[in-house]
């Protein structure tokens, strides 16, 4: 419930913000609902964020659990996105029902490798896993940048974006969502989405790893005293972390672009931050989370056209301020002190 | 003959680079010694490289920018010791989230300002600084270091981040100490980020910072979070920035060495220290305790 | 009639529900040393920490040389020089002694430490007092017993008349206490009054002039020193004759060896074990007594977790038959989860267990009903296995992780300070399960700091000094006298 309430103040406090631009909160607010919900096209495109943003809520989740900080998920996202696009350029030959799992898996252990790193230097050179992480983030989009300009530069276009996956990598013939959005991103991944929050939630909660994984992350010292090794641990939840926001090579290239476009994410892996913090690192509250953050972000990216002196960044200030609406739950205790003081 | 050139270059090249690093490890020390984690260092650094490049511009003078960066620096750093302090908020979360609403709050301002996406308008070349911040950075090392060392309230701020409940019992308020070192720690970093927008360039472009609050951070730590370490590290990962800067379109026999792979070079280098040296760093023993 | 230099009249002091405090009325004499004794929870540091300005006492007087007072923080406390010497230390360690004490002094900020004219000053009270102490040292060089004089030079410098000290000696060698009682004897010679809170009745006997014992946040008595005995104040403390030492009625299997250490030597930093050699045998209970920081823990390291060791540093055999059982000498911080909930901690380190899992899948229904019997039988309340362990008691915590190590009747256990902080009625309790688990034929091998319950319980007792084993004594032998010097000086 608090947590509910922090991102209203949140979300007023950034609509009050508004006013200095000479807009009205309330009009504003109006343009964000109603491009996020407005019609089918534009729920689509909701759900085509939504989905990103599920996987990268649960990275971020799953390494809170064990203890540790991912701010890592853009990196990670990018270097697996990067590698299902290349997968799909350099090998065309695969054939479809193969093709699309060839090119998920191998995204799946880039993203996992790009994580594990930040685990593996945590549990055995002690470095803190978020100056790690950001700058693997910064390494990341630099190897990026220069695989899709150097190796594999879409040769129709002048954008910075690597050439089109072949066919069969694309299971959109198949894609009941896609079909129910049409002309939008939206697609079968967002169904993805929500097996792997299950999943997880039952890794968490069910098994013997998952337990072990918590232990660490609630008590290191205990856990190691309990014959569970801390590190493995550590690297694990990393990997798994890594996996999870290398996922969104699944609803990026494999479901809907079929490439890899230099900046496509709007920093989803920051963003994930906000959507763990919001529904507590619970897996199936993340669904919910994304679904409320996916919506602020498209409905201000429609400000850019609906305002004139608001821009699409603005939903950056909505992110920052539910964050810390929702972080500083010392609030409460805070204004009873004030008012004891008063007293 | 020609390779002193190149040294020298390269040396001023380094200084002038570890400039903007400096400010921010300062200003990490100040926050993390009294007990409080600072990464939002890259916040501060935005919010005073644009303010300063506004201001900067607004009155053609760098110094009336190097002021500006000073209040507001002190402003974020407040907005920053409300929620970990007052609101005991969690200090990595809300650190993430004052960068991501300065990136945010940056582009909103421009908008309205010069109806633009983000850059500023630039200072003319003979308005911006020469050597002073350069000069200034190594200054305030050095008086950090003497008022750390010296001063009573140098005392204070080492307690306040080792031992909060003895800083307490002398009747001295952690609270008080932490709001301090973290408004000053706001206002260092933001100098830090006015030295990019008025020494290394004379204007303000989106995210010019390019992490280096968090190499900031990372030197702090490499440095055992200690003011001349620190300052050392600094230096280290400048190297790299001004290695990567020279050797961009430079060739091996036939091969260009493509520059992406020469701009994560001071990436590299702050993993590798961090990883690969560090030894024994200790960190303060109350960093990160809330509550007092 | 000389002015009482402390007086409680009639002090009452509530947590919630919970009656801290009592109607406490006591005085002590200007020039004297007075013990304040009584269990864990009696009340005795909650009074104290009244006088020094802590907490608020909710009713009654407090007189200080006569004059009513009332702090509202150790501060002010401090400037009517009443001082006080906490149980753990308020001193950071990488920093020096001198610094420490500067800390104290008031100053404007940013006027510069006087570092050189206070070392001269603070070692002229030293030398009056009999100090021994580098000032210039870091005080993670220091030893307890030095890092404790620090603290004592501490209110010395601030011209203290009042001392107050809690549970001084808990983590000083006997040596080192002999040294403390001389400085005490000292100062008091000097015209300081000094309160000191403990439970050890010898070190009263030995050292103080009066004594309050508290019981159940009560006064129950004053007394001269001179004028009673370590029995009759032990009777007051606990209400009652304690307990002979059980005699047992199985015996020791002399030919089944559950524990072995042969020759072991480890380090690990600064610490290292040196050639122990122990056997544990079925159906008996060794003891090794020693003031901690000895070496103890890396004994149950070498055991239990042998990575945390420094690399290549241990050799030797360990070995041991059949299954472990274990609970760490810090149960918060070593053996348990505190913000989960109790069939989580309970389940943790045997979660692996087939009673518990099936595969990689958790067996949830089995979880939750083997802990709630566990609960119900070692009447751990609330008997809810869904709340969150830092909830329950101190003494209902220790009980968890004495169930979850005992549950499964290990041949071997390990029981590291089984009882501490752990009210009395919990003490009985946990020394006869581990009674129990002897009886049915493990081997234990109890770790302790606290003489009594070594001797109460064990059937063979070795003294670890320094890191090596240098004295055993078997039940017959065991004298708290010979043991004392044995923990102390190695012989």
């Amino acid at each position: 419930m608090r947590r509910l309430l922090g991102f209203v103040i949140g979300l007023v406090v950034a609509l009050l913000l508004t006013l200095f631009a000479g807009e009205n909160p309330w009009h504003i607010f109006l343009i964000l609902t109603k491009s996020a919900f407005g019609s089918m096209y534009d729920l689509g495109l909701t759900l085509s964020y939504t989905t990103p943003l599920i996987f990268c809520g649960l990275s971020v989740a799953i390494a809170f659990h064990a203890g540790l900080f991912n701010i890592g998920a853009e990196g990670q996202l990018t270097m697996a996105v990067v590698t299902a696009a290349a997968v799909g350029v350099l090998f065309p030959e695969v054939p479809f029902p193969l093709a699309p799992l060839v090119g998920f898996s191998a995204a799946l252990l880039v993203g996992a490798f790009w994580g594990w790193i930040a685990g593996w230097l945590r549990a055995y050179r002690g470095s803190h896993e978020v100056i790690i992480t950001i700058m693997l983030n910064f390494i990341a989009a630099g190897l990026a940048s220069w695989f899709t300009l150097k190796v594999i530069p879409n040769p129709h276009s002048q954008n910075p974006e690597t050439a089109l996956v072949s066919a069969n990598y694309m299971f959109k013939d198949y894609d009941l969502i896609a079909r129910l959005f049409p002309d939008t991103p939206a697609n079968a991944s967002l169904g993805f989405a929500i097996v792997f929050a299950l999943l997880m939630w039952i890794f968490l909660w069910k098994t013997t790893w998952g337990f072990e994984l918590r232990a660490v992350g609630s008590n290191p010292e205990a856990a190691h005293r309990a014959g569970i090794s801390e590190k493995k641990m550590q690297m694990l939840a990393m990997a798994l972390a890594g996996a999870l926001a290398g996922c969104v090579a699944l609803s990026e290239v494999l479901g809907s672009a079929g490439q890899y476009r230099m900046g496509f994410s709007p920093d989803y892996g920051f963003i994930g931050i906000a959507v763990a913090l919001l529904a507590n690192n619970n897996p199936l509250g993340i669904i919910a989370a994304a679904f409320l953050m996916g919506a602020l972000h498209k409905g201000a990216s429609d400000l850019d056209l609906e305002t004139s002196t608001i821009t699409r960044d603005f939903s950056r200030i909505i992110q920052a301020l539910i964050i810390l609406g929702v972080a500083a739950q010392g609030y409460w205790e805070w204004m009873k002190k004030k008012k004891r003081r008063k007293n | 003959m020609e390779l002193t050139a190149l040294f020298l270059a390269l040396l001023f090249a380094t200084l002038r680079l570890a400039t903007p690093l400096i400010f921010a490890a300062m200003g990490g020390f100040m926050s993390e010694r009294s007990g409080v984690v600072n990464v939002a260092l890259e916040g501060f650094m935005l919010s005073g490289a644009f303010v300063g490049a506004v201001v900067g511009h607004q009155f053609a003078s760098a110094w009336m920018g190097w002021a500006a960066a000073l209040l507001i620096g002190l402003c974020v750093g407040a907005l920053y010791a409300l929620f970990v302090i007052e609101l005991k908020a969690d200090q990595i979360i809300s650190g993430m989230a004052l960068n991501l609403l300065v990136m945010g709050l940056i582009p909103f301002i421009t908008k309205i300002l010069y109806n633009s996406t983000g850059s500023t308008p630039a200072l003319l070349v003979e308005d911006r600084f020469r050597v002073e911040p350069l000069v200034m950075a190594l200054l305030l090392v050095g008086v950090l270091t003497f008022w750390l060392y010296k001063t009573r309230s140098g005392l204070w701020l080492l307690f306040a981040g080792e031992h909060p409940q003895a800083l307490l019992a002398s009747g001295v308020s952690v609270r008080k100490v932490r709001w301090a070192a973290v408004c000053a720690s706001g206002a260092f970093a933001a100098w830090g980020g006015a030295s990019l927008s008025l020494f290394l360039a004379s204007s303000y472009s989106p995210l010019m910072t390019g992490g280096r609050g968090f190499m900031a951070l990372a030197a702090l730590i490499f440095g055992k979070w200690k003011p001349v370490p620190a300052f050392l590290a600094c230096l280290l990962f400048a190297f790299a920035d001004a290695m990567q800067i020279r050797l961009q379109g430079v060739r091996i026999g036939e091969v260009e060495i493509p520059v992406q792979f020469v701009q994560i070079l001071p990436y590299l280098v702050t993993i590798i220290a961090l990883a690969g040296f560090i030894g024994k760093s200790r960190s303060p023993k109350a960093l990160g305790q809330e509550g007092f | 009639m000389t002015v009482p230099a402390v007086e409680f009249k009639g002090v009452s002091k509530y947590f919630g529900e919970v009656r801290a405090n009592s109607d406490i009325s006591f005085s002590v004499l200007p020039g004297t040393i007075h013990a304040i004794v009584g269990e864990n929870g009696a009340g005795k540091s909650t009074a104290m920490k009244i006088l020094f300005g802590m907490y608020r006492a909710d009713s009654g007087d407090i007189l200080v040389h006569g004059k009513p007072v009332s702090f509202r923080s150790p501060i002010e406390a401090m400037t009517s020089r009443i001082g006080m010497v906490h149980q753990h230390f308020m001193l950071a360690e990488p920093f020096s002694a001198l610094d420490n004490i500067l800390l104290q002094q008031k100053g404007s900020a940013f006027s510069l430490l006087p570092r050189k004219e206070q070392k001269k000053r603070l070692t002229e009270i030293a030398e009056h007092y009999g100090f021994v102490l580098d000032l210039e040292a870091n005080v993670e060089d220091l030893s307890v017993g030095e890092q404790q004089r620090v603290e004592i030079l501490k209110i010395l410098s601030q011209d203290s008349e009042i001392l107050i000290l809690d549970e001084p000696t808990a983590v000083l060698t006997p040596q080192e206490v002999q040294d403390l009682f001389r400085n005490l004897r000292h100062l008091r010679d000097e015209g300081k009054t000094i309160l000191i809170i403990t439970h050890k009745l010898k070190e009263v006997m030995s050292l103080t002039d009066s004594v309050t014992v508290f019981r159940a946040g009560r006064v129950v008595g004053q007394k001269k020193t001179a004028e009673t005995s370590a029995d009759d104040l032990a009777e007051m403390m606990v209400g009652r004759r304690l307990q002979k030492a059980q005699e047992r009625e199985t015996k020791v299997d002399p030919n089944q060896v559950l524990l072995r250490f042969d020759n072991v030597s480890a380090k690990m930093g600064n610490h290292a074990i040196h050639e122990i050699q122990l056997h544990v045998h079925s159906k008996e209970i060794v003891g090794i007594a020693g003031v901690e920081g000895n070496g103890q823990d890396l004994i149950i390291r070498s055991l239990l977790d042998a990575t945390s060791l420094d690399r290549n540093s241990l050799t030797g055999q360990v070995s041991h038959e059949g299954t472990l059982g274990a609970f760490p000498e810090d149960r918060l911080r070593l053996g348990v989860l505190p913000a989960r909930p109790v069939y989580e901690n309970f389940i943790l380190g045997q979660h692996k267990s087939p009673l518990f899992s099936r595969g990689l899948f958790l067996k949830g229904k089995e979880v939750i009903s083997k802990t709630q019997e566990i609960m119900n039988t070692y009447d751990i309340r609330p008997h809810n296995p869904l709340l969150s362990f830092e909830k329950l008691s101190g003494g209902n915590q220790q009980k968890l992780v004495v169930a979850r190590a005992l549950s499964q009747k290990p041949q071997v256990v390990i029981a590291a300070q089984p009882t501490r902080g752990v009210d009395i009625g919990a003490i009985e309790f946990i020394h006869n399960q581990l009674r129990t688990a002897r009886d049915e034929g493990a081997g234990v091998l109890l770790i302790s700091s606290e003489l009594d319950e070594l001797m109460a319980l064990s059937d063979r007792i070795v003294v670890i000094y320094k890191g090596r084993l240098v004295a055993e004594f078997t039940r017959s032998q065991f004298d708290e006298v010979a043991l004392g010097k044995a923990m102390g000086c190695g012989k």
